[in-house]
């Protein structure tokens, strides 16, 4: 395989769990939750999936039981900050600890064991045969596949559909949403466990896929990365693709530079993906300051019924 | 007539249940952890009395608990200071690590000056350097208005491999068989112990600064201002109060807060530079404002506590279990405080009635 044929490979791979993550934290955003539990999900769903993996010897059951165990917490912010109105940002940091705490106790007994089932890549006839971009996406696993076809959908679902403008209308202006009909909570709730559903898998992606291993902070902050990945795609799903890929590629540098032999410290490396990343929303957020950022108006902002008016 | 259940909103909140909620909070939080422990298979008696025995249980016990308390107070406060203006520092990990090497940069610039200069030298130096630290991510936030949450934890994540690199790099112990941490830092700038007892000086001095913090928050014009900036930006804006400024300043003193931790780990714990010299404090720290709330003096009591659940967790000695039951533990308090607190400012009604539409008796709906 040539370089570019590397490159791209490592941007796709690691760009897959990161869309998965990112894209489930934004339809929670749009519906006005903000989680900043996405690492603490994704911990979870990576323990909970490998856990299950290695028991069962059946990897879609793991990848199942991650999207539960991720939408269990996710559940609980829904119900803290939707329910009972708490501020999301306290509730989403402390079940991003609460999370990472769980998993290293979940998956304390398998660190450093290896994954006994692979997950197979199916390379996709004809496609797969195209030089450079055959290889690099047309001859992964369900997973890469799923991220990256998920995307259209969502964008679909989000701007030509009945539940699409629900979610947007909760978002937005949840009183006047609720005035027309729209189930402010239920849409919220959701939201929410739809993002940590998302979340889990992409954490089981890391266990049963990438690393094929569980050990205690195995996502290394990406959930982090795929919150800001939602900000550099101001909320809008069919931008989240060229961030992750960009992310992915960074995340990878590592690696490219292993394999050309090139040395570079990995610390300045393993730098790399949050400096660029914070740098990036800093010049992000100073372009998009006249198109006013794509920010759901009512993210944040717990929804009371009483306080219409 | 259908069976109809809703939160109705409570006019206030008594005091009995003000000082019930924590007490409910941190029982319930026990039990949790006692599952986890359970499903960890452990016995949940035998842990928690091996717990208490480590923290609480004895002289040696107590004062190790007191000096942990010491790094977890600052932390705490730096987050909750901040979090007077309304600014959430996640940091505080990244700015602890950059005080902690800020302070051995003075140790090993100068290594042969007496500890009585040298060690205000290099507290000063963690100040400054949490302090920039965290004006990396202020500034962004002062002038564009750009979130510092996300800003500030991935400088937890930079800082974290520039300490590495350092250790591994230019400062790395010639006698270290390739371990990841520093020279050691000359013995007279090892933190002294308070008189006759086994709790260092750090216990004291974070103590100074949570009053120090109080008191400019509390009690000038100064903390006064912060506040009406933070609870109210457009009254602040109306005053004509520096608001960017102001928000600078906040995460200079809130970083330096942090990086006074730093100075604290690296003279009275580690002695030397090391990536772990954090052990997660800043990430505690998080969770001991939020459980502390609006009270800056409340936080060294929270800080006894939270410090007594770490140190007795490592008496657990289970690899994934010794870090985590305390943070499980501390995390399920909050959240059993933030139901409870919810809860306690709403009513649960159940009645064989529909539920009303539009209540007089709710506060909110007459108030704008």
């Amino acid at each position: 395989m040539n370089f570019l044929t590397v490159a791209l490979t490592s941007a796709v791979v690691l760009g897959a769990p990161l869309i998965l993550a990112a894209l489930g934290e934004l339809i929670a955003e749009r519906s006005g939750v903000l989680n900043l539990s996405v690492e603490g999900m994704m911990l979870v769903g990576a323990a909970a999936g490998f856990a299950i993996t290695y028991n069962s010897k059946n990897a879609w059951l793991g990848v199942a039981a991650a999207a539960v165990a991720g939408a269990l917490l996710a559940l609980v912010h829904a119900f803290v900050c939707v329910s009972l109105r708490v501020n999301q940002i306290v509730s989403g940091l402390t079940l991003a600890l609460l999370g990472a705490a769980l998993a290293a106790v979940l998956g304390r007994e398998y660190a450093g064991v290896p994954m006994p089932v692979k997950i197979p890549n199916l390379p996709i006839p004809l496609l797969s045969e195209i030089p450079v971009i055959g290889p690099a996406l047309f001859s992964r696993d369900l997973f890469v596949y799923a991220a990256f076809v998920m995307v259209p959908i969502a964008s679909l679902v989000l701007y030509r559909t009945r539940v699409g403008q629900w979610l947007r209308a909760t978002g937005e202006a949840p009183a006047a949403a609720d005035s027309a009909g729209v189930p402010v909570y239920t849409v919220r709730y959701a939201a929410v466990l739809l993002g940590g559903l998302l979340a889990g898998t992409a954490g089981a992606y890391f266990s049963i896929a990438y690393s094929r291993t569980w050990s205690d902070g195995l996502t290394a902050g990406r959930g982090w990365i795929a919150i800001a990945l939602v900000i550099f795609a101001s909320w809008r799903p069919l931008l989240l693709i060229p961030g992750a890929l960009l992310f992915g590629f960074i995340d990878s540098l590592n690696f490219q530079f292993q394999t050309l032999g090139i040395q570079v410290s990995t610390d300045l490396l393993g730098m790399m993906p949050y400096a660029i990343t914070l740098l990036a929303l800093v010049i992000v957020w100073l372009r998009q300051r006249r198109g006013g950022h794509g920010v759901p108006r009512a993210l944040g902002i717990p929804y009371e019924r009483e306080s219409r008016t | 007539m259908p069976l109809s259940v809703w939160w109705e909103r409570r006019g206030s909140v008594s005091t009995a249940r003000r000082v019930a909620i924590p007490i409910v909070a941190i029982t319930l939080a026990l039990a949790v952890g006692a599952i986890v422990l359970w499903f960890a298979g452990i016995s949940p008696g035998g842990a928690y009395s091996s717990m208490i025995e480590a923290s609480l249980g004895s002289g040696r016990g107590i004062a190790a608990t007191l000096m942990r308390a010491a790094p977890l107070m600052l932390t705490g406060l730096a987050v909750a200071f901040a979090l007077r203006m309304q600014l959430w520092n996640i940091g505080a990990e990244g700015q602890l690590l950059l005080g902690a090497t800020g302070a051995t940069a003075v140790y090993f610039a100068f290594p042969t000056l007496p500890g009585w200069i040298l060690m205000p030298l290099a507290a000063v130096a963690a100040v400054l350097a949490g302090g920039l630290w965290a004006t990396i991510a202020a500034v962004p936030r002062a002038l564009i208005g750009l979130n510092e949450i996300i800003t500030t934890l991935f400088l937890n994540y930079i800082a974290l491999r520039f300490v590495s690199l350092l250790v591994y790099g230019p400062w790395q112990d010639p006698e270290g068989k390739g371990f990841a941490y520093s020279k050691p830092i000359p013995d007279q700038g090892l933190m002294g112990f308070l008189w006759g007892t086994d709790v260092t000086t750090g216990v004291a001095l974070s103590l100074v600064f949570v009053a120090v913090s109080w008191y400019t928050i509390a009690r000038t014009r100064w903390g006064f201002s912060t506040e009406i900036l933070g609870g109210n930006p457009s009254a602040g804006i109306y005053l004509q109060l520096p608001a960017k400024s102001r928000v600078i300043s906040v995460m200079l003193v809130s970083g330096g807060i942090a990086g006074m931790a730093g100075f604290l780990q690296l003279t009275a714990v580690t002695g030397r530079l090391q990536p772990d010299i954090a052990s997660g404090y800043g990430y505690t720290g998080i969770l001991l404002a939020f459980l502390a709330g609006r009270h800056l003096l409340m936080i060294p009591v929270v800080a006894v506590l939270f410090s007594a659940l770490i140190q007795g967790g490592y008496s657990l000695q289970t690899d994934g279990l010794s870090n985590s039951i305390s943070v499980i533990i501390q995390c399920v308090i909050i959240l059993f405080v933030l139901i409870a607190g919810a809860a306690s400012s709403y009513r649960l009604r159940v009645a064989w009635r529909p539920r009303p539409q539009q209540r007089s008796t709710s506060p909110r709906a007459v108030a704008p």
